[in-house]
């Protein structure tokens, strides 16, 4: 396994680009800023009428992409894989069950090699999505991650993303009861994101057995290499359980770490149920991070 | 400083660890018998810590002046086979009985390990040379079809645990430890081991933690043996207030077991008062103790006024009450009180009266104000003592080892070691900051179910609203605090209603004709536990008060026009 920071370069094309086509206006900024001549998969989550999905699907269908569901991207990835093709995959707005089910596609096909791209939020956006109400769900993102199942005598550590929103961490801490917590907070060059997190996850920061440990939100390779060191050792003492909450770059390097660990962590995901989930607007910050990941 | 009685979670801790600060209730003594056992309870509630209390460690380890009584008690050798969130989510996605088995067959050989290592002087220590060591794995590695092991017990339990690893990707269907019946593979392992200890009459404990996270089909192992049962072994079970099982089970008419006859309860939602105190004080003391502090009553630290306790009412507020509230005071005249001189009421008045409205006073007092005789609620409490003190302390945190260890680590970084106290402002911090992270564990529950509805924490504070209305509006000494499940009440509420059983966000008001192990809501009542009662705007009396039906509560809707409170952000209009 390999992961390489490159330069988000426009001018790259690939032969497949699969990107999510919600209600973010972040959702289509890496496409527009970089049209592809080959293949253009959206995935579609069908919120008409819901802040930009309309104008991001009208866009994508004007400039020749094609609207699918989750399990042709997917199946579309594997197919691209086999043929040797160039791939390029856009996390910025897709759920993080998305996310798991295109790493298990890719940690299951032989010589994946596939550029990730994220475009980071803004900070106002941010600050806003995660000062909604929700209702909370908490549980494995997917079957792929569940983990390895282990004697339930051995203690249980929690690797947690620390992000804006509050209660998620605090709350998963107090279902899950781990022996120790490595929280992950992210290093960006608006500290107004540090000083926020840190204040919203006051009660969980402070605690002793808590220790916290920054990532630069800005580059998957230095993050996945100290997530994977991580996981390989709290794995000798702990069963290992990842919630890679905060920004959506932490989740997938989490789940390609825990693809290709052993033993494998489980791979949490808390955050809005289903029903619960109140619709707010992500803008992006302006730039575009990408990774290529070599996943043999 | 961070204390390993700041651990908290009994899961955490080894029996060791949690000996050195177990405060036996009457519970515990119960569960020392040689019987099927239920211990129900929600999260935190100790049952966790009992069940460890059984070990052999827990008991060598015990150094209370009931340990040397105990550990003569206890003949049986106990099983500890833990489970947890993590666990429930992934055993129900492979082959559950399978990773029953192996869990129990784990744990089974973990304890003879304990037994076989421990020092000489502890608890039901025994030797066993290595040759008879070597016998006994090659007899339960083909009992339960491991094929060769080499080696002792630690070798064993590798394998086991080798083959747990691997099980998604095995068909286990043709294994024996897939067998239907895994308590059938245990039960003639611990006859060998005691064969190999020269203990042929020695009796065994499985205990099982949070059987409420376990699937259906484990369920059914277990309710199968507490109802046929073997004489050489004892089930003693902890869960959730709700068992889902039971009422799978009763509706498709299957034997269930009986309680009383079958199996024991011990219940630890809803203790009595003694058992609070004991709890509470005895897990002070512990918290001193490993904090290298000097012993310091609760009632002190907490600075619980003498005045008060001598006294059964505070005259002042009743005063003050008198004057401000007008149905208060036409609510004494209705019952025969002389306004202008309450001090000297007959006994049998006073405690209809007075005595009996007293908490409420204290309650309405913090958080009101009057304005022409109507109440009118305050911006922000004039006092914490309806929640203060070492009496609100105990009800607030309800006997539940987690809150209290949680609430007096809390306390105890703004001990005042000059004055030896506690005072009511940090007493109250410490409170709502358990009561937060307790509230950010109900936002995050799983919906094992999956049933569509309201969540738990919606629930909660749609009746603690409701609730708070009633009781801070015009005065009723009656006004209700409880509330009772009737058949109008939507199914949708269902799930809410059991996680906030499970995790104690709602607590269970038994009575004598209520069943050992709830298995259906319908004209069950309820109450919403005192420790969400301090979070701010949501304030509920600490009392029982009468009860009122959940659709009652849920049909109030409040409509502007007819709010009965208003805000008062006068704070000086007192």
């Amino acid at each position: 396994m390999r992961i390489d920071d490159v330069e988000f370069d426009r001018y790259n094309q690939y032969d497949l680009t699969v990107l999510a086509c919600g209600y973010e206006t972040r959702a289509t900024y890496a496409i527009r800023s970089a049209p592809q001549s080959g293949a253009v998969l959206a995935i579609d989550y069908n919120c008409p009428g819901l802040i930009s999905y309309d104008s991001n699907r009208a866009w994508l269908l004007d400039n020749g992409s094609a609207l699918v569901d989750e399990e042709i991207a997917v199946d579309s990835i594997s197919a691209a894989i086999a043929s040797d093709r160039s791939i390029r995959v856009d996390i910025s707005s897709m759920k993080r069950s998305t996310i798991a089910n295109l790493v298990e596609a890719c940690a299951r096909s032989k010589g994946a090699r596939v550029e990730f791209v994220y475009t980071p939020a803004m900070y106002e956006s941010s600050l806003e999505a995660a000062s909604a109400e929700h209702t909370l769900s908490a549980g494995p993102v997917s079957r792929y991650f569940l983990g390895e199942l282990r004697p339930s005598s051995i203690s249980l550590g929690l690797i947690a993303g620390l992000g804006l929103e509050p209660h998620r961490i605090l709350g998963l801490s107090e279902l899950l009861e781990p022996s120790k917590v490595w929280a992950l907070q992210a290093q960006s060059d608006d500290l107004r994101f540090r000083d926020r997190v840190l204040e919203v996850n006051d009660a969980v920061v402070g605690r002793p057995d808590v220790s916290v440990l920054p990532y630069d939100i800005r580059s998957m390779a230095s993050t996945y290499l100290a997530l994977e060191s991580l996981v390989f050792g709290a794995s000798r003492k702990y069963r290992v359980v990842i919630a890679p909450s905060g920004p959506k770059m932490l989740a997938l390097v989490a789940m390609i770490a825990a693809a290709r660990s052993d033993p494998a962590p489980a791979v949490w995901r808390v955050g809005p149920s289903e029903a619960g989930a109140v619709p707010v607007d992500v803008t992006p910050a302006g730039d575009v991070v990408a990774a290529m990941v070599d996943f043999d | 400083m961070f204390n390993q009685i700041d651990a908290l979670n009994a899961k955490r801790m080894t029996s060791t660890q949690i000996a050195e600060a177990f405060v036996p209730t009457s519970g515990f003594e119960k569960l020392q018998n040689f019987d099927h056992v239920y211990v129900v309870g929600p999260r935190g509630s100790g049952k966790t810590t009992l069940l460890k209390m059984l070990t052999s460690e827990g008991l060598s380890a015990w150094t209370h002046r009931d340990a040397a009584r105990t550990r003569e008690k206890v003949q049986f050798s106990s099983v500890f086979l833990p489970a947890d969130e993590l666990w429930a989510s992934q055993v129900s996605e492979v082959d559950t009985r399978s990773a029953f088995t192996l869990q129990m067959m784990i744990a089974s050989v973990e304890t003879m390990i304990s037994r076989t290592t421990s020092s000489p002087s502890d608890h039901l220590h025994v030797d066993i040379a290595r040759s008879d060591e070597g016998q006994l794995v090659k007899f339960l590695s083909e009992l339960w079809g491991l094929g060769e092991v080499l080696g002792g017990f630690r070798s064993l339990r590798l394998k086991l645990e080798l083959l747990l690893a691997h099980l998604p990707r095995t068909d286990m269907a043709d294994h024996v430890l897939s067998s239907p019946d895994p308590l059938s593979l245990l039960l003639p392992a611990l006859r060998a081991f005691n064969q190999a200890a020269n203990e042929s009459l020695r009796t065994w404990a499985l205990l099982l933690d949070e059987m409420e996270l376990a699937p259906s089909e484990v369920h059914q192992i277990v309710m199968n043996f507490v109802r046929g049962g073997s004489g050489m072994l004892a089930l003693k079970i902890s869960m959730s207030p709700f068992d889902r099982y039971m009422d799978f089970y009763g509706r498709d008419s299957q034997v269930i077991p009986a309680p009383g006859h079958d199996y024991q309860t011990i219940n630890l939602a809803g203790q009595d008062s003694r058992d609070l105190r004991r709890i509470t004080f005895g897990l002070w003391n512990a918290s001193l103790r490993s904090r290298n502090l000097r012993f310091l009553r609760l009632q002190d630290a907490l600075n619980d006024h003498e005045q008060s306790r001598r006294q059964p009412y505070d005259r002042d507020i009743v005063a003050r009450m008198i004057r401000a509230d007008e149905d208060f005071a036409r609510w004494l005249v209705d019952r025969g009180v002389d306004l202008e001189d309450t001090r000297d009421l007959p006994y049998y008045l006073s405690s209809a009266t007075i005595r009996k409205a007293s908490p409420l006073l204290v309650y309405r007092d913090a958080l009101l104000n009057f304005r022409d005789g109507k109440p009118v609620m305050r911006s922000r409490k004039k006092s914490f003592e309806p929640f203060t003190g070492s009496d609100a302390v105990v009800r607030i945190l309800e006997g539940n080892p987690r809150w209290i260890k949680s609430a007096f680590g809390l306390m105890l970084e703004y001990f005042d070691d000059n004055l030896g106290t506690i005072s009511r402002g940090f007493q109250m911090t410490a409170l709502k900051e358990v009561a937060s992270r307790f509230e950010s564990l109900l936002r995050v529950l799983p919906n094992r179910q999956q049933l569509a509805g309201v969540s738990t924490l919606e629930l909660v504070d749609n009746v603690t609203r409701y609730l708070r209305d009633r009781n801070l509006g015009a005065f009723s000494a009656d006004a209700p605090n409880s509330f009772t499940v009737d058949r109008q009440s939507s199914p949708q509420f269902n799930s809410a209603l059991m996680l906030g059983l499970y995790s104690g966000a709602i607590v269970h008001v038994r009575d004598r004709k209520s069943p050992s192990v709830l298995s259906s809501f319908a004209n069950e009542r309820f109450r919403i536990t005192h420790l969400l009662s301090v979070r701010d705007g949501k304030e509920l009396p600490l009392r029982l008060g009468k009860d009122v039906s959940l659709s009652t509560i849920l049909a109030h809707k409040r409509r502007p026009d007819r709010q009965q409170l208003v805000f008062d952000w006068n704070q000086n209009a007192d």
